[in-house]
């Protein structure tokens, strides 16, 4: 007789032994990690870059701004081929006169034009879809980001803030060819940066990017630690030196990215960042050179993404209520499906859908 | 009967997200403003309706998001919403009201109109004209206290002392109430009672 476990498709009972065998061996690797981060923080030491910044008051009155995105990819068991990107925009003010905006905003990418990047010099085009769907929806947040703060521009002191990085990543980018790279980089982002950039002149303007529980290793890759005294110790991030030299609030010194993508495409906008003990975690914010370098802006991302924050139970307000406004829940997806299929028979166009697809939704006994 | 809609634009309080023969819900345009429990609310269109508001609530937009306390660190409540400007948009207020009449051929009816009203119909508050009309008898009573209406006793109370305070003559509609709900409940003495004590009869 086959037994109720026996016939489960994930068997909890051997999984719970092999995640007992890995803590066990993590426990193993403790005392080396402590050693690790402690020559580490010398190092830093050394260099003069283990450095706690307190932050300066917070402004009474202020605003914030932020964007998310969310996306459905194009996916070949539909009936047509189309993608959709939901975009939120958040702004909100404290202070004398507390206002809020929360909203958002779907595209439809359906025709040719919309689901390929052309080559404007030649007939090559590449479809839009998996990672660089992905890459086009950061480039369109950057770019909301950026008409949001045209429209909100104030005296009052501004901060625009990004959920994730400045800077484009995907693993993917430095494959596609130049025209494609034009389009995401010249002009998407680093465009939308620019525009920030110049509003900034005439605007208390601080942009930065937040990004929680960051796994980078900039900074450690970057002191002198043998690497044999790296090898069998597990993942070690910036993350855990930083976590020994900041206190609440406080934030670290200011790095530079050594990003080939930034060092290649984001000349005068190469971005920085520092982590912040935010009392919760240690975060990783990053900025443009034009805030790392005013001393002003720089300590109003500080406080601010403190306050954002502090209000937000742990982490940043705005970028909660982007995520909440932009995501497209699994109902809504699904929604979205039945929404295409019905647009399609209403006007007496094939519906179908791949068998996959279908045994997947009906789940037949 | 007649009213002039256009002069009704400031009375619009909240449009129509559930509707029945019996009773409807409304969301309201102004988070907290609903009008108060046991108002005469109307409709217009096809069936214009009358309705008594029978329950109030705030609730988060997304029912998956719960609020949370925010006010430890704050010196008062109006505190939470300044330093939180999100929240207005993120909560919602609606009330559920119980159809207790509508207008057909110029006329008040005091029973259920042929069709519920549609979704996204506007709700408007009554005015003390409209609604003196519409007590002018009180024939409609044994409906509102019916089980099927699920107007609670305090709910038609809040009603009643509502409409006695915009009657010119305030005693003697207490007392024609009084004797409607003698009527209606003559076998159940201590409901009457209570009744009657919510009404300061």
């Amino acid at each position: 007789m086959i037994g109720y476990y026996d016939n489960m498709p994930l068997n909890l009972d051997n999984v719970s032994a092999q995640i007992k065998l890995m803590s066990v061996s993590l426990k193993s690797q403790h005392d080396f990690r402590l050693t690790l981060i402690n020559k580490a923080l010398e190092s830093l030491s050394n260099v003069g870059l283990n450095n706690a910044h307190a932050p300066t008051t917070t402004p009474i009155d202020y605003q914030v701004l932020a964007v998310d995105g969310s996306h459905i990819d194009v996916d070949r068991h539909m009936p047509v081929r189309c993608a959709l990107i939901n975009l939120s925009r958040i702004v909100l003010q404290y202070g004398k006169t507390p206002f809020a905006m929360l909203d958002s905003h779907p595209d439809l990418y359906a025709s040719s034009e919309e689901l390929y990047i052309h080559n404007p010099d030649g007939p090559e085009k590449l479809p839009l879809q998996g990672p660089l769907l992905s890459l086009i929806r950061t480039v369109q947040e950057a770019s909301t980001l950026a008409q949001i703060v045209e429209d909100n521009t104030s005296n009052l002191p501004t901060l625009a803030l990004i959920d994730g990085s400045l800077i484009l990543w995907g693993p993917e980018l430095s494959t596609y060819p130049k025209y494609v790279r034009k389009h995401l980089l010249e002009d998407g982002i680093l465009s939308a940066l620019a525009i920030i950039r110049a509003l900034a002149t005439k605007y208390p303007i601080a942009l930065a990017a937040y990004i929680s529980l960051p796994r980078s290793t900039t900074v450690l890759n970057s002191l002198p630690i043998s690497q044999q005294l790296k090898d069998g110790v597990g993942e070690i991030t910036d993350r855990d030196m930083f976590a020994q030299v900041l206190s609440k609030g406080e934030r670290s010194d200011i790095f530079e990215s050594n990003s080939s993508l930034v060092r290649e495409y984001y000349s005068d906008q190469s971005v920085h960042f520092y982590y912040l003990n935010t009392g919760d975690e240690i975060a990783r914010v990053e900025v443009p050179s034009w805030v790392a370098t005013n001393q002003d802006m720089l300590m109003l991302s500080h406080s601010l993404i403190l306050d954002q924050c502090r209000k937000g139970f742990g982490y940043p307000v705005a970028i909660m209520e982007a995520h909440e406004q932009a995501v497209i829940g699994g109902s809504d997806r699904e929604m979205f499906r039945k929404i295409v299929e019905n647009s399609l028979a209403d006007h007496q166009l094939p519906v179908y859908t791949s068998q996959k697809e279908r045994s997947k939704r009906l789940r037949l006994m | 009967m007649k009213t002039d809609i256009a002069n009704l634009a400031n009375q619009r309080i909240a449009e129509i997200v559930e509707s029945s023969s019996t009773c409807f819900t409304a969301n309201c345009y102004q988070l907290y403003e609903s009008p108060q429990l046991g108002a005469l609310v109307q409709t217009f269109g096809d069936y214009p309706t009358f309705a008594i508001v029978r329950g109030i609530s705030t609730s988060p937009l997304d029912p998956t998001r719960k609020p949370v306390a925010r006010a430890q660190d704050e010196d008062s409540e109006e505190a939470v919403y300044r330093n939180n400007p999100q929240l207005p948009s993120l909560l919602r207020t609606d009330f559920e009201a119980t159809i207790v009449g509508h207008e057909f051929d110029g006329l008040m009816r005091k029973y259920l109109p042929p069709h519920p009203p549609k979704i996204h119909t506007f709700v408007y508050r009554c005015s003390n004209e409209t609604i003196g009309s519409f007590i002018e008898n009180l024939d409609f009573l044994p409906i509102l206290f019916s089980k099927a209406s699920l107007v609670t006793d305090e709910v038609a109370a809040a009603f009643l002392r509502n409409a006695a305070s915009i009657h010119n003559d305030q005693k003697t509609f207490i007392l024609s109430a009084g004797q409607q709900l003698a009527r209606i409940f003559h076998g159940d003495t201590k409901r009457l009672e209570t009744l009657l004590r919510s009404l300061g009869a």
